[in-house]
C-alpha cells in the first residue's frame, strides 16, 4: 500500500534535521517545531509589538486595525511609544547578554594575571600587545601578566559609567563616525549604564518620544557593539587568533564508537578546558570501551569558537540543538548560557545524555549542576567529562541513530587571517588586493550574514537561498554564528562551493587568493568569521578599508543580513551595524510594525542620520536583489562602476 | 392526510419530524411493536448497568414532533399497497396516504448449538437489556460471542457490574468493522486492562446448558469456557418480512430510490430496513447506524409530505465511541485494498493514532484515536468526495483546521464570515 | 434572532475571546480563580492558524445541525427560544458522535467529565463573552439578516 510519510521540508532544509525530525516523530519526542505548532496563531498584538507590560496596570494593546480598539495605552503612550519602548527592550537585553559574555572573559583574564586562573594562559601575546596599545596601556617594560591585568581593568571599567564614552566604541571605529556619534548624543558611556538606561527611560512615565527611545536604543546598542569586540578581543588573547583549519559540520560528526560530548552556549571561557582536560582523559573513555576516545563537539556559538580554534566539528545550530540528543550518540551536553532550550532534560529523558549546567545564572530543572569556576577550571571540566564517560557506560548501542550528513568546512578566517592572505599577494600593502577587487568591479561588495536560525523559516532556507543569489552577483561572503553553522553544515565552506556557485568576479578573486594561501583551489564561499559575537570581526576589515580609502563605513559597498533572525541579541547586532553604517537585512518581520514612524524610522530615516537603515524582506530572493540594489547605489556613491 | 409510520426509533422519529416541517396538521400515526415510548437504542447498554435513568434513556418528548398519534406495543401484520392499509396484530386495519417502513432490524443468531437455548441473551430491544440485566444477578461468568460494537458495549456493562468477561471473536480483532489491526491492537490493551479477557479468531461450536443456565461453552479450538449468562453479538439482519409479503421489492434490505420511495406507490422507508447506497464506495449497503437512520427518516419525511429531499447515501462506516475511556472516531474506508489509487498515512503514538485513507485526491476514510476533536472538518471532506488539491499535504499535519476550508473553500462558503 | 459573525482580516489571534469564553463558563467567573478550578473551564471556540491566516471558529448554531441530527443520545438539541444548539449534559454520553459530524471542529472532549463541550452563546448574557472580549471587533454578535445584508453591501461595494 502506497503510504505518505510526514515530511519536513517545512522545519527544515538540512536532510540531517529532517531525518531527525521524522526519528523524533516515532520516539514522541516533542522538538521545538512542535510547540511552535502549537503556539500557532501567535498573538498578533506581540507580533507587531502591540502590547506593553512595563506597568502593573497593563498589559495594554493597542489595535493594530485602528478600527475600533484603542489607539492608547492607559498612560497614554502611542503605538509608536509602546513600540520603540519594546524594541529599546530586546537591544538591552541582547547588549546585557553579548557584554555578560565579554566581562566575564574580562574576569578571568583578571584572575589569570593575578594568577588564580591556573588552566587559561595569554595564548597570543601580540593580541594582547595589540589590544592593550589600542586601548592605550602602555607596555614598556611590563610583563605579560601585568598587561593583562591592566587591559583586564581597562574592560572591566567599560561597564560603569565613566568621564569617557567606551573606549572600545571610541577607538575602533572611523574617527568620522565616532564624530558623528558624539554629535548625536550616541555614544555610550558604560555598557552596563546604557542597558541601565534603557530600563529607566522605557519605564512607565518616562520617555514617550519614539525616535527619542530609538536613539536611546541605539546607544545601547553601541555598548553591544563594544561588548561584542571587547569578548572578540580576549576570546583572541587567551584561546588564540583562529587561523584557517579545516573541520567537519552536522550530525554525522558524532562517532558511535567514542564519548561524544557536545560543549554548548557561548564562552570559549567553558569549552576550552572542556576539551582541554578531554584530551587528557582519553585513555579512560577508552577504558570505559569507547575505541575512539573522547570525541567533543560544538553545538550552537561556543562549538563555533572551538571550530576555529581547533577545528572541533559543529554538529547543530541552537535550533537543532534537541535533535543531537536524539542521535542516542551523545553522553553530555554541557552548557554555559545562551540559546540554551530548557526543553533538554525533558529530551534526554530515556537516553543516557547527562545535560550539565555550569553557570550560577543559568540553571535548569531537570538538569545536573557543575558549578564551573575558573579558578577550579580542570577540576570542573574533569567532573564533567567523568560524567559523560559514565553515560557512555549506559549508553544502549540500538538505540544509537547518527544520520550520515557530515560535510567540510574550512573555519578561522579571522582578520589577522584574512590579513595573511591578503599578505601574500601584497606584503607591503595587504589591503590593496581587496580594496582593487572591489574597485575593478570582481567584487561587487561584501555582505557580513549573522543572525540565527528562527523556527519561522525553514531552517537555513533564507542563509542558503540567499548566499547562493549573491554569491552569483560577486558579493564576498563573510559570516558569523548560526550563519557560519548554516553554510558549514550544508557544504558552503568549501572550495567546491565556490567553484559551484561564484559569479566570475568572486571566482577570480577568490582563486586567486586561495593559490597565495596555499590551497588548491579558491578560498570557500562563504569566510568563516567566528561566533555570533564575532561581528565585528567584519567591521575591523571594514574600518581598515574605510582608512584606507579616506571615506566613511557608510560608503562602503558593504552590507549585512540576518535573514532568520530570532534572538533579542540579533536585535542588538542590526541596530548597531546599522548605527554604523551598514544597509541590514532582517528575513522575519521584527515586532515593530505596529508602529509607524518607528517602522519608517528604522528603514528610512536611520539612511540620512546614520547610512545605515533596516530592509525586512521575508522572501530571500527578493533580498537578495534589493541588497545587491544597495551595493550597487553605494558604488555609484564611490564613482564605481556597477 | 394520514401517514402512517411503522417503527418509532430513529428513522421512524426523523420521519415525523421531517413530516412536521411541511406539515403541521396532517395524522402521523407511529406503530411500535415494543411497549416501551421511543427511547435511544444505542443507550440501551445502560439499562444493564443501571447507571443512566431510564428517563434519560428515553427520548426527551419536548423534542420530540407535537402531535403524534403514536400506538405502542402493537404489531402490523401485513400491509396492502394496492389498498393503501396496514393490518394490525389486533385485527384492526388502518389506511394510510403515505407509509413508512422504519421496521429495523433485528440480531442474527448463528446456527450453533445450544444458542437458542435459555439464559442466552441477544442486545437489541428495551426489553432484551432488562432481561439481561435481570440475569446478571446471581451469575458470575459472562461469555459474549462478537467483538463488535454491542458486543464490546455488553462486556464493559457486565465488567462494570463485576462479572468476570470473555469475548470470543471470529475476525483476527475486535470491533473489526470499525477498528484496522493498529487500532483495535490498541483498544485490546484497553479492553484487558479493564479486565475484560479477549479471544480471537475463535467461536463456539457448542453450549451446554444444565438447570435451565448455560454451562460449559466448547470453542473451536477444543478450549472449554465455563459461563452463566451468553451474549451473542455477532450482527442484525433487515427486518424485511412485511415487505416482502406485500411484494415490495427487496435485496438484503428495502429497495428505494433517492427520495426514500419503495417500488409501492406511497410507501417509504428508512433506516436500518434500508438497502442504500455506500456514500464513498458507491457499494450496495444495508447500514445499523443511528446517524444514518436519522439522515434517511428526514429524507423520506419531508418527501412524504411534499417535499423534495434527497439522500445521498450512506456511510457504512460512521463510528464514534469511547471504549476503556478512548475515544475513537472512524470513518469511510479504513481497511482499503491495494491498488485503486489507495494511499495510507498511518501515525501512531502511544494510544494516539491517526489514519488517513486517500484515494487518489480524495479522502476516503479515517480513523481517530485518543485526540479526536475537529475529526468532523475530515469527515465533511469525505462525505463531500472534495476535491483536496494543495490540502491534501494539510491534512496529514496535526493542526489542520476548519481555518483551512476558509483559505480554500473546498466545500462550501462560509455565511458567518465576513469575505 | 442573533450569531456571533466572524471578520478573520480583523483577528490578531490575540485569544482574549478564548480565554474570555473559558472564564464565562468557569463557577466563578474570574479568571485569576478559574485557573485553578476543578474541572478546569473549557473554552468553547478557537482561534486556528490556517495558511498565516487567523481565523476564529466556533459554532455555527446550525439550523438543520449535524451534530443534532447525530447526536444518538439526545443530549444535543435547539434551544426552543433562540434555536440555539445545546448540549444538555444529564443526557451526554461521551460519545462523541458529534465531535465526528461537525464540519467546524468547533466540539471538544471535556475529558475529566466525559462530556461533550460546545457553545451555547452564553445564555445568561446580552452579548457573547469571545464578542464581548474582543479588542477589535473581529467577532461580533449581529442578527443573522442583518449581517447578510450587510455583506452584500460590503461585496457590491468593493466591485
Amino acid at each position: 500500500m502506497p503510504t505518505i510519510e510526514l515530511r519536513f521540508e517545512k522545519q527544515s532544509i538540512d536532510p540531517a534535521v529532517q531525518h531527525m525530525l521524522g526519528l523524533a516523530d516515532r520516539l514522541g519526542v516533542t522538538t521545538t517545531w512542535d510547540r511552535y505548532l502549537s503556539q500557532q496563531p501567535q498573538c498578533g498584538f506581540g507580533e507587531t509589538g502591540l502590547c506593553c507590560r512595563h506597568c502593573l496596570q497593563g498589559p495594554c494593546r493597542i489595535d493594530p486595525f485602528g478600527v475600533s480598539g484603542p489607539t492608547a495605552g492607559i498612560c497614554g503612550a502611542t503605538a509608536d511609544t509602546i513600540v520603540a519602548r519594546g524594541l529599546a527592550r530586546a537591544i538591552a537585553a541582547g547588549t546585557a547578554a553579548h557584554s555578560g559574555h565579554a566581562k566575564h572573559l574580562a574576569h578571568t583574564m583578571k584572575k589569570l594575571s593575578h594568577g588564580d586562573a591556573p588552566a587559561y594562559a595569554i595564548r597570543d601575546e601580540s593580541k594582547l600587545r595589540a589590544v592593550a596599545g589600542r586601548m592605550g596601556i602602555a607596555l614598556d617594560g611590563k610583563s605579560t601578566a601585568q598587561i593583562a591585568g591592566e587591559l583586564a581593568e581597562v574592560a572591566l571599567e567599560e561597564f560603569s559609567e565613566r568621564e569617557e564614552p567606551s573606549a572600545w566604541v571610541r577607538r575602533t571605529l572611523t574617527t568620522r563616525r565616532v564624530e558623528a556619534f558624539q554629535k548625536l548624543g550616541l555614544l555610550p558611556y558604560g555598557i552596563d549604564a546604557a542597558v541601565s538606561e534603557v530600563m529607566h527611560r522605557t519605564t512607565n512615565g518616562v520617555d514617550a518620544d519614539p525616535v527619542n527611545i530609538l536613539l536611546g536604543a541605539i546607544k545601547c546598542a553601541l555598548a553591544d557593539y563594544a561588548g561584542l569586540y571587547m569578548a572578540t578581543d580576549f576570546s583572541d588573547i587567551l584561546f588564540g587568533v583562529p587561523m584557517p583549519v579545516m573541520a567537519s559540520a552536522n550530525l554525522g560528526a558524532l562517532k558511535a564508537n567514542a564519548v561524544n560530548i557536545a560543549v554548548h552556549g557561548h564562552n570559549p571561557v567553558l569549552s576550552e578546558v572542556v576539551l582541554q582536560v578531554a584530551g587528557e582523559m582519553e585513555e579512560k573513555a577508552k577504558a570505559a570501551g569507547a575505541a575512539a576516545g573522547i570525541n567533543i563537539v560544538g553545538i550552537c556559538c561556543t562549538g563555533q569558537e572551538l571550530m576555529m580554534r581547533h577545528g572541533v566539528p559543529q554538529v547543530a545550530n541552537s535550533l537543532a540543538q534537541e535533535l543531537a540528543i536524539l542521535t542516542g550518540a551523545l553522553d553530555a551536553v554541557v552548557a554555559d548560557y545562551q540559546c540554551v532550550m530548557p526543553s533538554l532534560p525533558k529530551v534526554a529523558e530515556g537516553f543516557q545524555t547527562r545535560v550539565i549546567t555550569t553557570m550560577p545564572i543559568a540553571k535548569m530543572p531537570g538538569a545536573v549542576h557543575v558549578a564551573f569556576e575558573e579558578e577550579r577550571a580542570a577540576e570542573g571540566a574533569r567532573e564533567i567529562v567523568e560524567l559523560a564517560i559514565e553515560a557512555f557506560k549506559q549508553r544502549d548501542p540500538a538505540r544509537v541513530h547518527i544520520p550520515d550528513v557530515r560535510r567540510d568546512a574550512l573555519a578561522g578566517i579571522s582578520v589577522e587571517a584574512v590579513l595573511a592572505v591578503l599578505a601574500k599577494v601584497n606584503g607591503g600593502d595587504p589591503l590593496k588586493p581587496l580594496i582593487d577587487n572591489i574597485v575593478n568591479g570582481n567584487l561587487l561588495g561584501v555582505c557580513l550574514f549573522a543572525g540565527c536560525n528562527d523556527v519561522k523559516v525553514p531552517q537555513d532556507r533564507n542563509f542558503l537561498t540567499l548566499v547562493k543569489e549573491l554569491a552569483k552577483a560577486n558579493v564576498l561572503i563573510l559570516s558569523t554564528g548560526c550563519a557560519s553553522g548554516a553554510f558549514s553544515r550544508h557544504g558552503l565552506m568549501t572550495p567546491q562551493a565556490t567553484e559551484q556557485y561564484a559569479g566570475a568576479g568572486l571566482k577570480a578573486v577568490m582563486t586567486a587568493l586561495g593559490q597565495a594561501a596555499g590551497l588548491n583551489g579558491p578560498l570557500p564561499l562563504a569566510l568563516h568569521t567566528g561566533s555570533c559575537v564575532d561581528n565585528t570581526r567584519a567591521v575591523a576589515i571594514a574600518v581598515a578599508v574605510a582608512n584606507k580609502l579616506g571615506v566613511d563605513l557608510d560608503k562602503l559597498p558593504v552590507v549585512a543580513t540576518a535573514p532568520e533572525a530570532a534572538m533579542e541579541k540579533a536585535v542588538s547586532i542590526g541596530t548597531w551595524a546599522v548605527a554604523i553604517g551598514l544597509p541590514t537585512h532582517v528575513g522575519v518581520v521584527p515586532p515593530v510594525t505596529g508602529g509607524p514612524l518607528v517602522t519608517q524610522v528604522l528603514t528610512g530615516a536611520a539612511k540620512d542620520l546614520l547610512g545605515g537603515y533596516f530592509i525586512v524582506e521575508t522572501d530571500p530572493v527578493k533580498a537578495a536583489e534589493k541588497l545587491v540594489a544597495v551595493l550597487k547605489e553605494r558604488r555609484a556613491g564611490l564613482g564605481l562602476a556597477a | 392526510m394520514r401517514y402512517v409510520i411503522i417503527g418509532n426509533s430513529a428513522a421512524g422519529t426523523a420521519a415525523a419530524e421531517g413530516i412536521r416541517r411541511w406539515d403541521r396538521t396532517g395524522q402521523i400515526v407511529v406503530i411500535s411493536d415494543e411497549p416501551h415510548p421511543a427511547y435511544h437504542r444505542p443507550l440501551i447498554p445502560y439499562l444493564i448497568e443501571g447507571t443512566k435513568p431510564p428517563e434519560q434513556i428515553r427520548r426527551d418528548p419536548a423534542h420530540l414532533p407535537a402531535n403524534l398519534d403514536v400506538r405502542l406495543g402493537r404489531r402490523v401484520t401485513r400491509i396492502d399497497p394496492a389498498a393503501h392499509t396496514v393490518a394490525l396484530d389486533d385485527g384492526a386495519e388502518l389506511s394510510y396516504d403515505r407509509l413508512l417502513l422504519a421496521t429495523g432490524s433485528s440480531p442474527i443468531r448463528p446456527p450453533i448449538p445450544g444458542l437458542d437455548g435459555p439464559g442466552v441473551y441477544t442486545l437489541r430491544r428495551w426489553d432484551d437489556a432488562l432481561a439481561i440485566a435481570q440475569a446478571v444477578r446471581g451469575a458470575s461468568r459472562a461469555v459474549i460471542l462478537g467483538a463488535g460494537r454491542i458486543g464490546m458495549k455488553c462486556a464493559f456493562a457486565l465488567r462494570h457490574l463485576g462479572l468476570a468477561v470473555t469475548v470470543v471473536e471470529l475476525m483476527d480483532r475486535i470491533v473489526p468493522q470499525q477498528l484496522d489491526a493498529a487500532s483495535a491492537a490498541i483498544f485490546t490493551t484497553v479492553v484487558r486492562a479493564a479486565g475484560i479477557e479477549v479471544i480471537l479468531d475463535n467461536t463456539f461450536t457448542q453450549i451446554e446448558h444444565r438447570a435451565d443456565q448455560p454451562k460449559r461453552i466448547a470453542l473451536r479450538d477444543g478450549r472449554e469456557l465455563a459461563a452463566d449468562l451468553v451474549i451473542v453479538a455477532t450482527g442484525v439482519r433487515a427486518n424485511v418480512e412485511l415487505a416482502q409479503a406485500a411484494g415490495l421489492r427487496v435485496d438484503r434490505g428495502v429497495l428505494v430510490d433517492e427520495g426514500m420511495r419503495t417500488s409501492a406507490p406511497g410507501v417509504y422507508a428508512a433506516g436500518d430496513v434500508v438497502q442504500t447506497t455506500d456514500v464513498v464506495t458507491g457499494e450496495a449497503v444495508v447500514s445499523g447506524i443511528w446517524t444514518n437512520a436519522v439522515a434517511m427518516g428526514h429524507v423520506a419525511g419531508e418527501n412524504m409530505a411534499g417535499g423534495d429531499r434527497r439522500f445521498v447515501g450512506a456511510f457504512s462506516l460512521l463510528n464514534a465511541m469511547d471504549l476503556g475511556g478512548l475515544p475513537v472516531i472512524s470513518v469511510g474506508e479504513i481497511n482499503p485494498v491495494e491498488g485503486n489509487g489507495y494511499q495510507v498515512f498511518a501515525w501512531r503514538r502511544d494510544q494516539v493514532y491517526r489514519k488517513l485513507v486517500f484515494r487518489d485526491d480524495v479522502l476516503v476514510g479515517l480513523i481517530f484515536i485518543g485526540q479526536v476533536e475537529r475529526a468532523g472538518v475530515y469527515q465533511t471532506l469525505v462525505r463531500e468526495k472534495a476535491h483536496l488539491g494543495a490540502l491534501k499535504a494539510r491534512l496529514v499535519e496535526p493542526n489542520f483546521n476548519y481555518g483551512h476550508f476558509v483559505t480554500s473553500q473546498p466545500v462550501h462558503v462560509d455565511r458567518y464570515l465576513a469575505a | 434572532m442573533k450569531r456571533v459573525f466572524i471578520r478573520p482580516d480583523l483577528c490578531t489571534s490575540c485569544k482574549t475571546c478564548v480565554l474570555a469564553c473559558a472564564v464565562a463558563h468557569s463557577q466563578s467567573g474570574e479568571l485569576f480563580t478559574a485557573m485553578f478550578e476543578t474541572p478546569r473551564p473549557y473554552p468553547r471556540l478557537f482561534v486556528e492558524a490556517a495558511d498565516g491566516r487567523k481565523v476564529p471558529v466556533l459554532c455555527r448554531h446550525c439550523d438543520d445541525a449535524p451534530c443534532v441530527n447525530a447526536c444518538i443520545a439526545g443530549a444535543l438539541h435547539y434551544d426552543p427560544l433562540t434555536r440555539a444548539v445545546l448540549c444538555d449534559w444529564d443526557r451526554c454520553i461521551g460519545c462523541w458522535t458529534c465531535i465526528m459530524v461537525c464540519p467546524y471542529g468547533v466540539v471538544q472532549r471535556q475529558v475529566m467529565l466525559s462530556k461533550a463541550v460546545k457553545c451555547d452563546l452564553c445564555p445568561s448574557r446580552e452579548v457573547p463573552a469571545c464578542v464581548e472580549s474582543c479588542p477589535t471587533d473581529a467577532l461580533i454578535f449581529a442578527d443573522v439578516d442583518a449581517f447578510a445584508h450587510e455583506k452584500r453591501r460590503a461585496a457590491a461595494a468593493a466591485t
